[in-house]
């Protein structure tokens, strides 16, 4: 269409068609922001691949946000550097930047129609209403939004207004997107839907996308690699079942998915393999399933991390864990079992859909076994 | 923000029963009854029974060119007023819309303590400083600036600084309280599609804030229409409005007929140019 006559812009050169749309990479080396007495981020190194898809996960306060800002250019680092492929980026303002957002709120323009928001990027280029336009339709139907131009944001719903932002981000092919808390103001069934529709947009466009968000399901479902940051650090940087298997610390491991901290001592090291006794039973782990990789010495008190999934109903023995059961949730999918332990921990234990015929659905007394194999142990302060 | 508290509102209003409402509406309903109805609508009877039906007071302002010499003059006046406050207060209140906590407040402070001072003791205070004797003569005089002293008091010029510092807080508080109302993420959002800082302000900040500069202009307008004490202090018997050419009939001459023609003319033309104000913004709106 028009696009060959945007083609040899000085200050913008976009690739032949959306297809050939290339994410960059973008690298940050150092980078810290303090606010006063404050740390917001402090010493943070990463890199984002081209084309990656890659979420800022945390807890409020942890920095993600922060870390967002000095890549969109809106909060100036204290110290380190940011940049998108070769080029150096801490000092750019964000309106030389050229990577798209989107925010939280949409962030539209109330007084302008959703094809003048659509528009703005190009305008801001320099290009003629008639240049943009079929632009602009690409770039609406895309989102599936085609037909929605003469419309005003307030006349949209809120998952029409975030499509018709991440239509206006993406219009002008960026070569990063980011996304700060995009889905945060919108129900869950609508935010999950948007969660698919984002992830076809990446696979299909390559663009690379950094994802702010607190919501670790989100995270989990979107992500090619995930960050997860507290105070101001990356805490711990993977793929979604890296994370998920192999935390390195309990905080990740208490902040990804359900998990369940039973206290252990070590009973014995041999052969690379360490004994541990948990309330009852003595389980043996590999070294590589120690979090954080410290090294252990006999009788030292260890937190062992067990997923839901990872604990089995079992029939008495001397070697499972006694509980108490104190009530089972029925979930569709598997029925969920709270029980607690004789020293009071509590915890919750998947049960697969076929184990519950009504007859033995457990009550009272009962044992569980981890599955020593899935276990995640971290030394008894963190 | 704004809808919520409509919504409110209206959620009040609609448990009250409707005697209740009129209940509560009628001190107010009686007292601009009495004391501003009645007293209007007097002045306004006497200007054509004199005591019989006459038109010789209204004829009188079209025949004699000074009344409309006047009338334009004032309102040229207000025109200026009203520009220059804006020009004057957007600033001001834009700078106070970006302030957080202590800054904001000492802003606000500098915005409100004029408002709440008394208009009679801020025009004395232009007096002070534009006499001949006054602060601004004797400073030019002593640094031998000017030889004379300039004639600074009873001017027209005198008279627009005088208002337009009285009436600026009126200008920028409908801006300031637009101005917050828009969402910080809107500057950034421009910011990050490839908009400057000027860029930004003027195809974001400045349209979304234009409720703010209606509201604030009309009200500096129609303020400087009728405007008493300041253009009778700092503009001398030279320079008439036609709020003080009223006073002048009413105390001075006590030709009330005539006064009530002159209040019937500022109360039409001051109706007549907000609902043309009205039309254009509304205009401006849709479009």
């Amino acid at each position: 269409m028009s696009e060959t006559s945007i083609i040899g812009r000085a200050d913008w050169d976009p690739p032949p068609s959306a297809a050939a749309l290339k994410g960059e990479a973008i690298t940050i080396s150092g980078l810290s922001k303090r606010f006063g007495s404050v740390v917001g981020v402090d010493h943070v190194d990463l890199r984002v691949e081209a084309g990656e898809f890659l979420s800022l996960l945390g807890p409020s306060g942890s920095g993600k946000t922060t870390l967002l800002m000095m890549l969109a250019g809106f909060e100036t680092p204290s110290s380190g550097t940011v940049s998108l492929g070769a080029r150096d980026l801490t000092r750019v303002p964000p309106d030389k930047r050229g990577i798209g957002m989107v925010f939280q709120r949409y962030a539209l323009f109330p007084h302008m129609s959703v094809a003048q928001n659509v528009a703005f990027p190009l305008k801001m280029r320099g290009m003629s209403r008639a240049e943009s336009e079929p632009l602009v339709e690409q770039s609406l139907a895309r989102v599936r939004l085609e037909g929605y131009g003469g419309r005003m944001p307030s006349q949209l719903s809120g998952g029409q207004q975030q499509r018709v932002a991440v239509a206006r981000a993406l219009v002008f092919q960026p070569p990063v997107l980011l996304m700060d808390e995009p889905l945060g103001a919108l129900d869950k069934k609508l935010r999950e839907e948007l969660q698919i529709e984002i992830k076809t947009l990446h696979a299909s466009l390559g663009v690379t996308i950094v994802y702010v968000t607190h919501d670790q399901e989100e995270a989990l479902t979107m992500s090619d690699r995930i960050a997860v940051m507290d105070k101001g650090r990356i805490q711990q940087l993977g793929s979604p079942v890296a994370l998920y298997h192999e935390p390195e610390s309990s905080f990740v491991a208490d902040f990804i998915g359900k998990m369940n901290f039973l206290s252990g001592t070590v009973a014995g090291l041999n052969d690379g393999r360490i004994e541990i006794d948990v309330s009852g039973q003595r389980v043996s782990v590999a070294r590589s399933q120690l979090g954080g990789r410290r090294e252990l010495g006999r009788g030292q008190a260890v937190r062992v991390a067990a997923r839901p999934e990872s604990i089995a109903l079992v029939q008495a023995s001397d070697d499972a864990i006694p509980v108490e059961v104190e009530t089972s949730i029925f979930l569709g999918s598997h029925r969920t079992l709270v029980a607690r332990t004789t020293d009071g921990t509590q915890l919750q234990v998947q049960l697969p859909f076929a184990r519950l015929a009504a007859a033995d659905e457990p009550r009272g007394m009962a044992f569980l076994r981890l599955e020593p194999g899935a276990l995640r142990v971290f030394g008894a302060e963190g | 923000m704004a809808d919520a508290t409509a919504a409110t509102d209206r959620s009040l209003v609609g448990q009250l029963s409707r005697p209740a409402s009129l209940a509560l509406a009628l001190p107010l309903v009686l007292l601009l009854g009495f004391a501003f109805v009645v007293p209007v609508a007097k002045l306004l009877a006497g200007s054509v029974f004199a005591p019989n039906l006459t038109a010789e007071h209204w004829l009188r302002i079209v025949q004699e060119p000074i009344f409309l010499r006047i009338l334009l003059r004032t309102v040229q006046t207000a025109a200026i007023v009203t520009v220059l406050a804006f020009l004057l207060g957007y600033p001001v209140a834009l700078v106070m819309s970006r302030q957080q906590g202590r800054g904001a407040m000492l802003i606000a402070a500098c915005v409100l303590i004029p408002l709440w001072t008394s208009v009679l003791v801020r025009s004395y205070a232009w007096i002070v400083l534009l006499q001949r004797t006054g602060i601004i003569n004797s400073a030019l005089l002593n640094w031998g600036l000017i030889d004379q002293p300039l004639r600074l008091i009873y001017t027209e010029g005198a008279v627009i600084v005088a208002m337009t510092h009285v009436l600026l807080p009126y200008m920028i508080l409908p801006i300031f309280s637009s101005l917050r109302s828009i969402p910080p993420e809107l500057d950034r959002a421009a910011r990050n599609l490839g908009a400057g800082p000027w860029t930004s302000f003027r195809m974001v900040t400045l349209p979304l804030s234009l409720p703010g500069v209606y509201a604030g202009a009309i009200m500096v307008f129609i303020l400087s229409l009728g405007f008493y004490v300041t253009p009778a202090l700092v503009g001398g018997p030279q320079n008439l409005t036609i709020a003080t050419l009223i006073g002048q009939q009413t105390t001075e001459l006590l030709n009330w007929p005539f006064a009530g023609a002159l209040a019937g003319l500022l109360l039409a033309v001051t109706l007549g140019l907000v609902a043309v104000f009205r039309r254009v913004l509304s205009f401006g709106k849709a479009g």
